[in-house]
């Protein structure tokens, strides 16, 4: 940590107040008016997107006066590092605060000051982009203020224009970690986030690495807050759920959905509860859903649905069960030859049953019942199970089978998927009245493997750079004209040249002529301005959308 | 079912794969980006389309597949966060990299013999030069010349200075501030100020007697150039400087280079100095110098210098011609001028691609030609004759890389007049080994 200065701009230093990510904090004295203040002073000057963000946060702070928002009263540089010098608010940030128990009043005051703030900021048009707890004061009057505009910025403006977001990862909205627009929306979820964070005194997305934390934000669902306290009213849990969306537009858009939510509560022994803090994380988390699972939500929801698809799994299971031991059965007993008759198999596209269902002819699965009645009797089976499963079978049967059974004919308007013709055993009891099918569940036959079944592909395998060649040496005098020839790699066009220096495209070293010469040869007119830094360059050919290796050359004298 | 899945599977693959023939890796990563989450949102719809309406095996493959998105997600998100990690630090290191003062140096050794002196190994000049450009904006160049100098003050010694020190402001994109310890842009300096690569080893007799190319002073003014058209540049420069002084000798105007931070009158000069470039090849420059050089700053010294430079395939003349004319308090002015015509003729074909078992692919030689010649008045007593010298060089340039040049000259120079300006009566065999790195 860099040594504590003695002095910023004309503020003399009491002490280091905190070291974030972005600078320093320090404690001043004012020396005009005696006042304390804080002065932000950031770590380094190099990082243009640190030094951007810094003057963005004063732009952005300069902008607003709110009494829940930090005020900012200077802005200026000390030794090349811009400093911010606000307002110096005693107190706990929030991080510390809700490491205490406190009462659900103490809660709703402080969250719907939060509610007030945000709102105040997204009326202006500015996005905070970065709620945490870290980022809110709490006074030793109990007032909340809101620090730490240092990446707000207008909603149609951004400084991640790389593609990457900035931010707390485990307070940002889902939306921002798979597309960096960050809209009002994104700031709910996050206060949405803080609240939940509040009231059980962990963030549920909270994990031990970056990647992990970024995974849980994408893909869990965290338990609803009513459910890990039972004192946080229901209507106010469901609100704050309500921000956890992870779909924005199914998002509250605005922070005043919780302030109303917050309001509502009035029961002064609701507000007088304290905030018990639930730590038991394991426990909470084997109850989170994830999204991916979404897609049968609805349904699991649906209980009655939920019982009868397991009604019908158990019984087409036991059913099957039946008729494989009918088979073996008959197999020990039958002397008959073999006669050829067709089993019609079929599959509805959208029905509660399973796959794989086998719809058998009557003359053979009355013959089946038959067997199986006989077996159940005779087979002093040592399988208790077994005996069992015949037994709710003979329970069921012979009177409650047509129950269970489908017509062989085919559904008008459903397709017959498969059709099977199966050998099966001459039977005695032919004669029968026809009914239905049995419908059997079959098992399927492929082994299952709970491993993942595909393998990672090769996400961004190395790729072959096409080097540009040069015929002449690659040096280039300050205020001279210089042609080079380049060879360009086969059955490629260039479509374009670049002169960088470092990351940067270099201005100094100009390209004044491109011509074909041959079909792999391009001769190059560089002009190196009289001003020219000395060292390496380097010349970048652009073709499809990709870059040749740079071509290494040098300003000399 | 299984054949949804499959080709799900396969196109999602297919796209992840695919990624990785964009060039840039903001495009692949937005890309993988775009496809999970169309991977995720299919996934999804195949969950809900499906209902339950699934065998274990679909089921459980359903699992897997979730299972896999999970992981490429993982993936994801360990990529985005090394690539900026990366992106970060190569981004820190390129910063460091261009803030940080590129030291180059260059020099040369010459072995001579002339007629009636004993033979000379001169050990001339080494060069320090330290630049940089710590901001886009600005940049600075500095030239400390060590000349024969291996102790100050003694008979060892030789001289220190410190030739250009100078900071450039980018004010726009065609002009720059500059200000320190400028080389004055008179003459074709760029070509003849640094010795190593003047392809001849002795300095041509205009800038050797009338403008110095080795004239520095204290000044600033502005430098920069504008594009005339896709083949034409101009480069410009113009400073206003301390000037010439009334150090004047019979001999030139080398000894009226006046010292770092000091004037003789309060009046200032003028240099500048315009050049046209076309990419074809050929340079034209023209050089003016205005400035009072008595003590009470009224008489000045009026320079003219006209340069150019052609070059097409395996040759090319270059060349200046000087004037400069000093007013006398007599009201006839003394004239100094002369001229250089360089030629060179590239013998790059005789060249073996092959030497001491090295490969030397951008090797180059050159047969080297130049006449110059100058005259200069007198300036004290304008009844005696002008001091005249003219001198013909023939000689050999190998340069195995663009950094090392080795040069094999051969002099002849005549001289008519009082005084010797530089080599008088005299013929001359000179090697020199010159290095630029």
């Amino acid at each position: 940590m860099a040594e504590q200065p003695k002095k910023i701009g004309r503020f003399p230093i009491i002490d280091t107040l905190g070291v974030g990510g972005m600078g320093v904090v320090y404690l001043a004295k004012d020396p005009d008016i005696g006042r304390k203040v804080a002065i932000k002073v950031l770590h380094s000057t190099g990082e243009k997107d640190a030094l951007e963000r810094f003057k963005n946060e004063a732009k952005t702070m300069g902008e607003i006066s709110h009494p829940n928002i930090v005020i900012l009263l200077e802005y200026g540089i000390e030794d090349n590092k811009p400093f911010l010098v606000m307002e110096y608010l005693p107190g706990l940030c929030l991080r510390d605060w809700i490491k205490q128990p406190h009462t659900l009043n103490e809660h709703k005051k402080i969250l719907i000051q939060l509610c007030d703030a945000v709102t105040f900021a997204h009326n202006k048009g500015i996005l905070h982009r970065d709620l945490k707890p870290d980022n809110l004061q709490i006074l030793t009057n109990g007032d909340a203020k809101l620090l730490d505009f240092g990446i707000a910025t207008g909603q149609d403006k951004g400084l991640t224009a790389t593609g990457f977001f900035i931010g707390t990862p485990k307070y940002l909205a889902p939306e921002i970690l798979e597309d960096t627009t960050h809209t009002k929306t994104s700031d709910c979820y996050s206060l949405g986030l803080l609240a939940y964070t509040m009231f059980t005194g962990n963030n549920p997305f909270a994990a031990e690495t970056f990647e992990a934390s970024m995974t849980r934000i994408l893909t869990k669902i965290p338990v609803s807050l009513n459910k890990i306290n039972k004192k946080i009213p229901e209507e106010l849990s469901n609100v704050i759920d309500s921000y956890l969306q992870k779909d924005p537009a199914k998002r509250p858009q605005t922070p005043q959905n919780l302030k109303i939510a917050l309001e509502l509560v009035t029961k002064p022994s609701v507000l007088s509860n304290k905030i018990i803090l639930n730590d038991d994380l394991k426990n909470l988390r084997s109850q989170e859903k994830t999204v991916l699972a979404q897609g049968f939500e609805k349904k699991k929801n649906n209980w009655i649905f939920l019982a009868l698809f397991t009604t019908v799994v158990l019984a087409f299971g036991l059913a099957y069960k039946v008729y494989l031991d009918n088979q073996k059965t008959q197999e020990l007993k039958l002397e008959e030859s073999v006669e050829k008759q067709p089993l019609v198999i079929t599959k509805k596209p959208v029905q509660k049953e399973p796959d794989a269902i086998k719809i058998l002819d009557k003359k053979e699965e009355l013959s089946k019942i038959d067997k199986n009645k006989n077996n159940s009797t005779n087979n002093t089976a040592t399988n208790k199970s077994e005996i069992k499963n015949d037994e709710k079978i003979g329970k069921q049967n012979p009177e409650d089978q047509p129950t269970q059974l489908k017509p062989l004919s085919k559904p008008k308007n459903k397709p017959i998927t498969k059709v099977v013709k199966k050998p099966i055993k001459k039977q005695e009891v032919i004669e029968e009245e026809y009914k239905p099918p049995v419908i059997v569940y079959q098992k399927p036959k492929k082994k299952v493997d709970n491993k993942p079944i595909f393998k990672l592909p090769n996400l961004i395998p190395n790729s072959k750079k096409l080097e540009l060649k040069t015929r002449s040496d690659t040096q280039i005098s300050r205020g001279t004209t210089k042609s080079i020839t380049v060879e360009i790699p086969k059955n490629i066009t260039i479509d374009n040249f670049k002169v960088m220096r470092g990351l940067s495209e270099f201005n100094q070293v100009e390209i004044r002529k491109i011509k074909n010469l041959q079909k792999q040869l391009i001769k190059i007119t560089l002009y190196a301005q009289s001003n020219a830094p000395m060292g390496d360059f380097s010349l970048v050919g652009y073709y499809q959308n990709k870059k040749t290796k740079p071509l290494i050359m040098e300003v000399t004298l | 079912m299984k054949k949804i899945i499959l080709i799900f599977i396969t196109s999602c693959i297919v796209l992840l794969t695919n990624v990785s023939s964009a060039a840039d890796y903001q495009t692949k990563i937005k890309r993988l980006e775009t496809g999970f989450a169309s991977l995720q949102q299919q996934i999804n719809d195949l969950r809900r389309d499906m209902g339950s309406d699934v065998s274990e095996e679909n089921a459980q493959r359903l699992a897997n597949l979730e299972a896999f998105a999970v992981q490429l997600n993982e993936v994801l998100t360990e990529v985005q966060d090394k690539i900026e990690e990366n992106k970060s630090e190569v981004s820190r290191l390129s910063t460091v990299q261009q803030n940080r003062p590129n030291i180059g140096a260059y020099g040369t050794i010459t072995a001579g013999k002339s007629n009636g002196q004993n033979s000379i190994i001169d050990g001339q000049s080494f060069e320090l030069i330290i630049s940089g450009q710590p901001h886009k904006r600005i940049s600075y160049f500095t030239e400390l010349e060590f000349e024969r100098a291996a102790a100050v003050g003694t008979s060892r010694g030789g001289e220190v200075l410190v030739e250009q020190a100078y900071t450039d402001i980018q004010l726009t994109s065609w002009m720059n501030f500059r200000g320190g310890i400028l080389l004055v842009p008179f003459g074709n300096i760029e070509r003849d100020h640094f010795a190593p690569i003047r392809e001849v080893i002795s300095q041509p007799l205009t800038s050797y007697a009338i403008a110095p190319a080795a004239w520095s002073d204290n000044g600033f003014g502005i430098n920069g150039r504008f594009n005339l058209s896709d083949s034409w540049i101009a480069d410009y420069q113009a400073y206003v400087i301390a000037g010439l002084d009334s150090n004047i000798s019979t001999t030139g105007l080398r000894q009226t280079r006046q010292g770092f931070g000091v004037d003789n009158n309060n009046s200032k000069a003028f240099a500048g100095k315009l050049s046209l470039q076309n990419t074809t090849g050929f340079n034209l420059g023209l050089s003016y110098y205005k400035g009072a050089y008595n003590d009470s700053g009224t008489k000045d010294m009026t320079g003219f210098n006209i340069d150019f430079d052609y070059k097409k395939n395996w040759f090319e003349i270059l060349g200046e011609f000087t004037d400069m004319d000093i007013e006398q308090e007599t009201g006839k002015d003394t004239h100094l001028d002369g001229y250089y015509i360089r030629n060179l003729i590239s013998l790059n074909g005789l060249l073996p691609e092959n030497f001491l078992g090295a490969d030397f692919p951008h090797a180059r030689l050159s047969f080297v030609t130049q006449y110059d010649e100058v005259t200069i008045e007198n300036f004290y007593d304008s009844t005696l004759p002008s001091n005249y010298e003219k001198r013909m060089t023939f000689g050999l340039r190998l340069q195995p890389t663009a950094s090392v040049m080795l040069n094999i000259n051969y002099e002849d120079a005549s001289a008519t007049g009082t005084d010797r300006i530089l080599r008088g009566n005299d013929e001359l065999w000179i090697f020199s080994l010159g290095y630029v790195f």
